[in-house]
């Protein structure tokens, strides 16, 4: 998944809520390390987000699904004077700008950016001119760091997705590719490119044998042969996270692939797909119906909750008919 | 795997007033538990083994329900259960929905079992069934067996019940004094027909679609040296597979093949002997009149080639013999190639080597080359896959084949009532080697046998002991048989009568109705009747010819059905179906399924 999240257009009647609760959820995410703190922002967001028409007043909000007594008063704040203090004190804040900034970086998370923070690091140049205490990750995110800042437009995915699929399947022909991510969910630009590849052959049941599975290596070998890969950032059995470009006139793109179990396909691609605020409300609803989802798998719960044998699933259709959730197509998956 | 009793129910959510928890307990697969109500969240029972055992393997007949879970306690700890068995999957949403496949059957293995659960001693098993997609039934579970590896006990009482089916102990045969050399007799009697037999064979079965007799034929007719070579082989098989099961079962079988070896070869020189005598003209005819009108039904084609063997002696070129195939006993099983569902060891050990003893191939898998599939019970994996491709059977198929020493149509064994209710077709028929089939035979066994025949069943036994001495004999001597048998002795028409004589010798023949007041009713044909008749009393039943109060069964046809009932309402009203069942499978049937 892609570093940074699209703000939300002006289109949206209720943008502006939208982007300073994004704003403090992120300040959650990597300056106060307040995870739930940052959930709770994100699902009001998306909340407000889906609402079609102005939110009139805190009180309004409140009676919107993850919207409770804070969140309102925030938006009473913001709509009686234009702007939020607590987001103003974060800005004249050096130490969050700082984080910010490097965190925009693939590879430095908000514990690394603090860390460099310590060290004196503010900007992405000081970054570049001193890179000996990054990671190869990370040396590579600063490399391309102008190039992963830019949105990737939904065609140039396509192309990716056709140049990707020709090559793999050149491989193989039962090779099955799915580019997941904001792109399934029919966005018009993404930050990454986030591929999920199965194989009939390969199951869960042969994850954990010894000898390594070597399809991911040639897979990833005929792509940077056909120069379609030009950077690795890390390279597994099972995922790959490098950059990719089409030709020198593109920019270089953040490209994921990863190689699921044949069994546990339709689960990735529902996880992958997202957004991570629909999984979250999907994963509670499993469990009401007395199922866990992940990735992996879908399971129901015993009487003690202990999760049972994973369920046997041909389609992304199952995972929704078992739990009792009416289907949503992936453009509808964006709340 | 011996199997842990379940010694009563503890608890349970609830039960519907038929289908109630007890039925568990039952080792009839017909009975079985489901929730009262329709729409109930889970539904779960508590049971108490006889014993804490540790649990090895667990087998599951499931009753629509979605999800079973199975945990463990232990009664002297309060409540606490564990999962044993993490909740399984028996249906998916759109079979829940529809209603499909709601019987599945899974057996959980070791490996399946949660850890360390499985390596501790547990004497209480939790059982809870969900189904969440389908709110409009009741749910339940079928069937549980608990598997432990521990010694076999007095838990199971030495016998396990399959059904109404009872299994048989382990032992590979009962060897008791005299039936060794009965069994002999019928080794002689499976050499290949001749050439001549055959054909008639064939001709006896041109109203049967079926080709597979000819392809019998075809394999019987193989001279006896190349069956000699044959042999080799499957002896091999066999002593590999004895590995697998202990050496008390290998003991009795070994001894078994020894004596099959002997005959073997015994067989084979006797052949010999048999050609050349062949070529001088029988004499001896057997004068029974009554058996010539049994000659004219078709049916009896057995009775029918012998009695025209004998009455024709122009015809006599070669020596008389049975119009049944015979096969050698390893090779009575020689087309099948079968598969095991449901059976574990060491009773899936014995029952392929018996079946690999008689000539059958062994697969772990259902293929296409694939014939039968001996399976435990209905809707296992296997068994689900093999539906509507092969023939399924229960176990008792091989047993009983191999017990008998004849192939018996596998019908009478399906493991699925809808196939064991269709006629039996023409090619188990044919291999049908001893067991009476056709109506007018077991007529001859009541009738001709006992009464018009007494004198020559006289002359039968005389030359049946005579036989017996000589096997004795020649057993003394090593094989040197060809003095002291003289191929005429027994190339009578004596062979297919002989099983008869050596169960009545047993007092074993069939007599299922002994005892039992029947009274058939007047509304039948009269042949019908006369049939009917003749079966109860060839079964030794008591034919009545009034109503008493101790009848037992009325057997009526259905227009009088009512009447009859309502003149005596304390005696079951049957259908004529009944006997013929019974006679059909040799037993006495339930009447259950027959009664007005």
């Amino acid at each position: 998944m892609s570093k940074r999240k699209n703000p939300v257009g002006e289109e949206n009647p209720n943008y502006d809520f939208c982007n300073f609760l994004l704003e403090l959820a992120e300040y959650e995410k990597n300056v106060s390390r307040n995870m739930h703190k940052f959930s709770a922002y994100k699902k009001a967001a998306a909340t407000l987000g889906e609402h079609p028409t102005r939110i009139k007043s805190g009180d309004e909000a409140r009676k919107l699904k993850g919207i409770g007594d804070k969140i309102s008063k925030k938006i009473d704040e913001f709509l009686a004077t234009g702007k939020l203090k607590k987001l103003e004190n974060i800005h004249n804040d050096p130490k969050t700008e700082a984080i910010n900034i490097l965190t925009k970086v693939t590879g430095i998370g908000p514990a690394k950016a603090l860390s460099l923070y310590n060290q004196g690091f503010r900007t992405i140049e000081e970054l570049q001119k001193n890179p000996e205490s990054l990671t190869h990750h990370q040396k590579i995110g600063l490399k391309y760091y102008e190039d992963f800042e830019k949105k990737i437009p939904r065609q140039e995915i396509q192309e990716i997705e056709k140049r990707l699929k020709d090559l793999i399947q050149s491989i193989d022909s039962l090779y099955k590719i799915t580019i997941c991510g904001s792109y399934r969910r029919g966005k018009s630009e993404s930050g990454d490119v986030d591929t999920l590849i199965t194989h009939p052959n390969w199951t869960s049941d042969k994850v954990n044998k010894k000898d390594k599975n070597p399809m991911l290596k040639k897979i990833i070998n005929a792509l940077t042969v056909a120069d379609l890969i030009i950077d690795t950032l890390s390279l597994g059995e099972t995922k790959f996270m490098g950059a990719c470009r089409l030709d020198s006139e593109h920019p270089v793109r953040r490209l994921d692939i990863r190689l699921t179990p044949y069994d546990q396909y339709y689960c990735s691609i529902l996880y992958f797909t997202g957004s991570d605020v629909f999984n979250k409300t999907m994963r509670a609803h499993a469990v009401e119906q007395g199922f866990t989802l992940n990735e992996y798998t879908l399971r129901p719960l015993g009487s003690t909750g202990v999760p049972g044998e994973p369920i046997e699933i041909t389609s992304e259709e199952d995972i929704f008919d078992f739990i009792d959730y009416p289907y949503k197509k992936p453009e509808d998956r964006n709340a | 795997m011996p199997q842990v009793k379940i010694d009563h129910i503890v608890s349970f959510s609830s039960e519907d007033p038929v289908h109630a928890a007890s039925n568990i307990l039952s080792s009839d697969s017909n009975k079985k538990w489901k929730c009262r109500s329709v729409g109930e969240k889970n539904a779960s029972v508590v049971l108490q083994l006889e014993k804490a055992s540790q649990i090895t393997a667990i087998d599951i007949g499931n009753e629509h329900s979605a999800y079973i879970e199975v945990l463990v306690s232990r009664s002297s700890s309060n409540d606490d259960y564990k999962v044993l068995l993490v909740t399984s999957c028996f249906m998916t949403p759109v079979e829940s929905r529809q209603s499909q496949n709601i019987n599945k059957v899974r057996m959980f293995t070791h490996e399946h079992l949660s850890k360390p659960e499985c390596d501790e001693k547990w004497d209480r098993v939790k059982i809870v069934c969900s189904q969440p997609f389908n709110k409009h039934v009741q749910f339940g579970l079928s069937f549980v067996r608990i598997h432990s590896n521990e010694t076999r006990t007095s838990a199971t009482g030495g016998t396990t019940k399959i059904g109404k089916f009872v299994i048989r102990p382990e032992s590979p045969d009962n060897i008791l004094a005299g039936n060794l050399f009965a069994k002999r007799k019928d080794y002689k009697d499976d050499k290949p027909p001749t050439a001549a037999a055959a054909i008639r064979n064939v001709t006896s079965f041109t109203t049967s679609p079926s080709c597979k007799p000819k392809i019998l034929n075809k394999n019987s007719n193989t001279t006896p040296k190349k069956q000699a070579n044959t042999e080799e082989p499957a002896n091999k098989n066999r002593n590999r597979d004895e590995l697998f099961y202990d050496q008390e079962d290998s003991k009795g079988s070994e001894k078994l093949e020894r004596i099959m070896k002997k005959k073997e070869e015994e067989d084979a020189m006797k052949r010999k002997m048999e050609e050349q005598v062949k070529k001088s003209p029988k004499v001896v005819v057997r004068k029974d009149n009554k058996k010539a009108e049994m000659a004219k039904s078709p049916a009896s084609s057995r009775k029918y080639d012998t009695k025209r063997k004998n009455e024709d002696d122009s015809a006599h070129t070669q020596k008389p013999k049975k119009s049944k195939l015979s096969k050698p006993f390893n090779k009575l099983l020689d087309n099948v190639v079968f598969v095991i569902s449901g059976i574990q060891n060491p009773e899936r050990a014995s029952l392929r080597s018996m079946a690999l003893e008689m000539g059958a191939k062994y697969k772990a898998d259902w293929d296409s080359t694939c014939t039968h599939l001996i399976c435990a019970f209905v809707n296992t994996p296997k068994f689900n896959q093999v539906k509507g491709k092969g023939k399924i059977v229960k176990r008792t198929w091989v047993q009983k084949c191999h017990e008998e020493r004849k192939r018996l149509p596998w019908r009478r064994f399906a493991l699925d009532k809808n196939d064991g209710n269709l006629p039996e077709s023409e090619d188990e028929i044919d291999e049908l080697l001893d067991v009476p089939e056709v109506t007018e035979y077991s007529f001859d066994v009541s009738d001709d046998e006992h009464k018009a025949e007494g004198s020559d069943t006289e002359e039968r036994v005389a030359k049946i002991l005579e036989r017996q001495k000589q096997d004795q004999s020649s057993k003394g001597n090593g094989l040197d048989v060809t003095n002291t048998k003289t191929p005429s002795i027994f190339d009578l028409d004596t062979d297919e009568e002989e099983p008869y004589l050596i169960s009545d010798n047993d007092n074993s023949a069939p007599d299922f109705f002994r005892g039992m007041k029947i009274y058939i009713d007047h509304s039948f044909e009269e042949d019908e009747f006369n049939t009917l008749q003749k079966y109860v009393k060839a079964y030794k039943g008591d034919c009545l010819d009034y109503v008493t109060n101790d009848t037992d069964v009325i057997v009526t046809a259905k227009e009088n059905s009512s009447l009859m009932k309502e003149n005596h309402p304390t005696v079951k009203c049957a259908k004529s179906r009944w006997i013929l069942k019974c006679h059909k499978k040799q037993t006495i049937l339930p009447m259950d399924e027959y009664i007005y």
